[in-house]
């Protein structure tokens, strides 16, 4: 069992880092990832320019290793990655990947869906939308709040 | 000592502050001072921001002494 963690201050290839998962995967059967995308409206409607993703200085990688690591033990997969920006990211431009291998496909599909639950009620970023009206800080909604409940 | 913060908190508060606490207090009395000098920020020093000592997150009840760093996290949210 593998799992890689990285915060990436620049923008990532996701298919790039798909790929390099299925290589790494060759002795399983499932590989599934997601792909989170900064989008170019907020849910009010107003355009977003970019979103800004501060980070902590120690905790906020070690959030992304904590949750990967428990993602690895709770579900029987073979590799869990987690790349994840921070800083200013454009609208359109990639957030986060999380992906997960297994020989069978329920374990890469639940692992990689726990990873997104918790990573959106957990991970260490404080994120703000800025467009053309003005900036707001995102948190996590009660829904973001009870998919993480789904788990316990 | 040194209070140090993050997000919406480091916007309206600014990023670090420094506070005379002679002897010490809890975090609760930190809180409670902080959002009376700042009262403009109250809401947001209440019970969803957690308080870290050491990189550890505190309860209320948790003592700190002068020389100590505190660090207030608003809610987070990654992906």
């Amino acid at each position: 069992m593998s799992v890689e963690t990285r915060l990436e201050t620049r923008p990532f290839d996701p298919s790039a880092e798909l790929a390099k998962l299925i290589e790494r995967s060759s002795a399983d059967g499932a590989v599934v990832s997601f792909v989170g995308v900064a989008r170019p409206q907020a849910k009010s409607g107003e355009d977003v320019k970019r979103l800004v993703l501060e980070h902590h200085p120690r905790l906020t990688l070690k959030s992304l290793e904590d949750i990967a690591v428990e993602a690895a033990e709770r579900f029987d997969v073979s590799h869990v990655k987690v790349v994840h920006r921070c800083g200013d990211i454009a609208a359109g431009e990639p957030i986060v990947f999380a992906g997960a291998s297994s020989a069978h496909r329920r374990a890469a599909f639940d692992a990689a869906n726990y990873l997104m639950d918790r990573l959106k009620t957990e991970a260490v970023f404080w994120k703000r939308e800025e467009g053309p009206a003005g900036a707001s800080w995102i948190e996590p909604t009660e829904a973001d709040y009870a998919d993480r409940g789904r788990w316990e | 000592m040194k209070i140090h913060f993050y997000g919406r908190l480091a916007e309206s508060l600014g990023r670090d502050i420094e506070v005379e606490v002679p002897g010490g207090c809890s975090i609760a009395d930190l809180r409670q001072r902080l959002a009376t000098e700042y009262p403009h920020a109250a809401n947001s020093l209440g019970h969803r921001a957690r308080a870290l000592v050491g990189d550890v997150v505190v309860a209320d009840s948790h003592f700190v002494r002068p020389g100590d760093s505190v660090e207030f996290f608003p809610p987070v949210s990654g992906g």
